[in-house]
């Protein structure tokens, strides 16, 4: 049994941060996806009756994924049973509860079988602040974001722009070299959230987001037909620049090996691949719009030979 | 109806108006009298019972924080520290070092026939081995079998150590990154799986585990131990009847059997511990479950846990915190919301039992209490905080005044007491763990209890911890806080019904009131405070029937 590993990301955050508003927004702009959400509680998702072809308590199966819900059985045998399933299911996304431990949560992406994309926590920028020092949810709240991959700071039209801008710096300091992701009603395109698209490397249509105040995200290719050595892929990963969100891809090694690269937010691992799709390095980056991005990747495509930057898609 | 009157050497009723006996008279499960022979006569026809008259008879004990588990350690081989009793009346010798550790699975993978079943065991507990010991590791468990997979369950339920073979039949490698897998210098596995993600890996182990807790076996095994124990009445502090719809029926069939010998009384969770539901749709289950009660079965309440374990320091201490050690505190519910949780059961009249073992939870459940009962009067509520092992003077004078219940978990003296003085809190602190004769003092409803399958099931143990307070290495914690046998035995009595709202039906033995006994071969009042858990038990008395304990039915 030779499969391509599902990923799996798990989506935490505390009470009231937007973790129901961001599956739901999941549900709208899944990019094609399989998904396969496994979620607390039936009643706060919004779904488009006409994509459900059977409903039961405990699982709901959409014409385009399914939602399960109930953990009586165990976590470990609800995400066996999804990866045994007909059809697989291309990206398992788990909602942790309020109160998660959402790196014990994430320990569960690691199965065989599966691959653990990353840990979304949501932060409620009005309050989260507040939460970090409360005396009940403090070391709650802080080890869930201490265990965030990528931070959703949601809510930011409820704030003044310096108000954000002031939340965001706490969390960098609080977190260093965390990435942080401003947005209303968790609107984050889902190449984002989730990744590139598992099945195809390809540039990823960076979404143009309305609102003045909301960030803008940009996608980049690079590609080279010459392999590389695995001093020259490490120091790649290491140089890729702080706006980076995300990176995926494969790199092909000169003993003819496929390097398996992947970055969420804080988080990079470089494997080797066992099903590879390519037989050419490719590399999606991903990351928050503010110029000059081009330029800052220069030095991450030096370390690759005969690497190019494809250039990006429009916005769409 | 025939009426049966039993004697005994001496009836210890609880009844404060009648407080001693020598006979008791009983028609169909109920009591019709209690007093002497001539005093219960009057009833009828009558046929005297002689088999307790050199025996005691006390009420039946009851049990206000136990969970089925208990019945699920005998399914497998029990390697815990401390002498376990077990269902068939057997004791299960604790295991004091490796070497004994490592003896006793020889002589389990001796007896298998086939080669591959693998060894699942349970009740370990690396912290008492944490001054003697290096940390146990699969190396260990390679020297009982290289080829049979053994899987040790830990008492906390938080870790499990595994052997080479075990890791190899779940084909768990050095290259899955797994957070919990514990590794040594080299980096290769070194057979520790710390928290689920980690035991699930190994499938074979960790889901025959889990299955356990479901089995029916488990369940009779439960009522057994209790019958043992001389306790007529326990609860299940963690009913899934609503989580797993196959568990009603279940437990409808073994304890509505006429030869289960226990009453049960179930709470429920509504949720998975820290997840949110729509709270008023399952408060309507929980009072149209009462539907499907009997006298053996009873769901009388709902269950919700708040926080971890103070040994596993995942509970939620207030200032200054844990003595020794990291703070892992876990909390298990969303204090915002905590009071909106638990109005939906409150205004139905379905009480509470709130598993909070940090005094900072501990908090969090007095003040929801107490804003429930500024907006919906419940003269009577009778919630519970169980465990409530650090309640401090202050949370007892708030408690007494909200008419909220204790539950002490009065076995962590003996069981953890040590540790707990050393490590978790520090001296002071566990000498004010479960503090009982404080919370007599101010007015607090009591109980103890034992948390089984944590601690074994055994009330007489729980008094006589309550009552002495000693430590494995011979301390004293807290001799301030010591209570009489008497109050001991009410706690386990009377007061342990009055937290499930029973107290009008069992608890004591008066006119009315159902004919549970614990038949005893001491006098729990008489004997040495020091030798109260050493006190034999005949079995019980179960309306009227009697259910002599595992012991006494070999013998027959």
């Amino acid at each position: 049994m030779n499969t391509v590993a599902v990923p799996l990301t798990v989506i935490g955050g505390y009470l009231g941060a937007g973790k129901t508003t961001l599956l739901n927004h999941l549900l709208r702009h899944n990019d094609g996806r399989r998904l396969a959400l496994i979620i607390n509680d039936f009643g706060a998702i919004n779904i488009d009756a006409t994509l459900i072809e059977r409903r039961d308590e405990q699982r709901i199966d959409l014409t385009n994924g399914c939602i399960c819900c109930g953990m009586s059985e165990g976590f470990d045998e609800a995400v066996d049973a999804l990866l045994a399933g007909t059809p697989r299911p291309d990206h398992i996304v788990v909602e942790a509860s309020g109160v998660a431990d959402v790196f014990s949560v994430a320990q569960y992406g690691h199965r065989p079988g599966l691959l653990l994309d990353g840990v979304l926590v949501v932060a409620d920028a009005e309050t989260v602040r507040a939460r970090a020092s409360d005396k009940y949810v403090a070391t709650t709240v802080r080890r869930q974001l201490e265990a965030a991959d990528l931070i959703v700071l949601n809510k930011i039209d409820l704030l003044d722009p310096t108000a954000v801008a002031s939340v965001a710096h706490w969390l960098e300091t609080q977190l260093p070299g965390v990435r942080i992701l401003p947005a209303t009603r968790c609107e984050v395109p889902a190449s984002v959230l989730l990744g590139a698209h598992a099945q195809r490397i390809n540039p990823v249509a960076a979404r143009h987001i309305d609102a003045a105040h909301h960030p803008h995200y940009v996608s980049f290719l690079i590609e080279s037909g010459q392999p590389c050595s695995m001093a020259q892929a490490t120091r790649f990963m290491a140089s890729l620049p702080d706006w980076v969100l995300r990176a995926k891809g494969y790199v092909q090694l000169d003993d003819g090996r496929t390097l398996l690269l992947q970055q969420v937010g804080r988080r990079c691992s470089l494997d080797v691949a066992t099903l590879a799709t390519t037989d050419a390095t490719q590399v999606v980056l991903i990351g928050l719009h503010h110029g000059g991005e081009r330029t800052s990747i220069l030095k991450a495509l030096h370390c690759l030979p005969g690497a190019e930057l494809v250039t990006p898609e429009p916005a769409s | 109806m025939t009426i049966r009157v039993f004697c005994a050497r001496h009836i210890i009723t609880m009844n404060p108006s009648n407080p001693e006996a020598t006979h008791v008279a009983v028609r169909d499960g109920m009591i019709l009298g209690v007093g002497s022979l001539a005093d219960v006569a009057g009833w009828g026809d009558y046929e005297l019972d002689e088999s307790f008259r050199d025996h005691v008879i006390v009420p039946g004990f009851v049990e206000a924080h136990a969970h089925a588990m208990e019945g699920a350690m005998a399914l497998v081989p029990y390697l815990g520290f401390f002498d376990r009793p077990m269902p068939d009346g057997s004791v299960a010798k604790g295991i004091k070092s490796y070497a004994a550790l490592i003896e006793r699975l020889r002589a389990i993978d001796a007896e298998l026939a086939d080669p591959d079943e693998p060894i699942i065991a349970r009740g370990f507990d690396p912290i008492y081995f944490a001054d003697t010991e290096p940390r146990l590791t699969r190396g260990h468990l390679d020297a009982v079998s290289s080829t049979r997979p053994i899987f040790l369950y830990h008492a906390s339920g938080h870790l499990a150590t595994a052997n080479t073979a075990m890791l190899q039949q779940n084909g768990v490698t050095a290259d899955l990154k797994t957070a919990g897998l514990g590794r040594d210098a080299n980096g290769e596995l070194d057979g520790e799986l710390r928290e689920p993600p980690a035991m699930s890996l190994c499938k074979s182990g960790y889901r025959a585990v889990m299955r356990m807790n479901m089995d029916e076996r488990a369940i009779w095994n439960f009522g057994r131990c209790a019958r043992n124990a001389g306790i007529t009445t326990t609860a299940d502090l963690g009913g899934i009847v609503i989580l797993a719809p196959g568990s009603l029926p279940m437990w409808q069939r073994i304890a509505n059997d006429p030869d289960f010998p226990a009453r049960v009384v179930m709470y429920n969770f509504p949720a998975m511990p820290g997840d949110a539901a729509d709270f008023d749709a399952v408060a309507d289950r929980f009072v149209a479950l009462r539907d499907q009660q009997s006298d053996k079965l009873r769901f009388a309440g709902v269950k919700f846990i708040l926080d971890g374990s103070i040994q596993g320091w995942t509970a939620l201490l207030n200032q200054p915190g844990y003595f020794t050690g990291d703070d892992h505190g876990q909390l298990l519910t969303v204090p915002e919301q905590f009071k909106d949780w638990l109005a939906p059961f409150h205004r139905r009249g379905v009480h509470a039992h709130l598993h909070c073992n940090g005094n900072k939870t501990q908090d969090l459940a007095i003040e929801t209490i107490e804003a429930l009962l500024r907006t919906d009067a419940w003269l009577d509520h009778r919630h519970t905080i169980t465990h409530a092992q650090l309640t401090t003077q202050a949370q007892l004078k708030k408690m007494a005044r909200l008419g909220i219940c204790a539950n002490f978990f009065a076995n962590h003296l003996w069981y953890w007491g040590d540790q707990h003085y050393e490590r978790t809190v520090g001296p002071e602190r566990a000498n004010g763990l479960e503090p009982c004769a404080s919370a007599l003092r101010e007015g607090v409803a009591l109980s103890i209890h034992s948390d089984a399958g944590v601690t074994p099931l055994g009330q007489l143990h729980t008094m006589w911890c309550a009552v002495n307070r000693v430590t494995p290495k011979g301390r004293v914690l807290g001799p301030a806080e010591k209570i009489s046998a008497f109050e001991a035995l009410h706690a386990v009595t009377l007061g342990a019904a009055y937290q499930m709202h029973l107290d009008h039906e069992i608890g004591s033995l008066e006119a009315g009131k159902r004919a549970d006994f614990a038949v005893l071969e001491e006098d729990p009042l008489q004997v040495a405070p020091a030798r109260i858990r050493e006190i034999g038990v005949w079995g019980t008395v179960l309306g009227g029937v009697a259910q002599p304990a595992a012991t006494r039915l070999s013998e027959r």
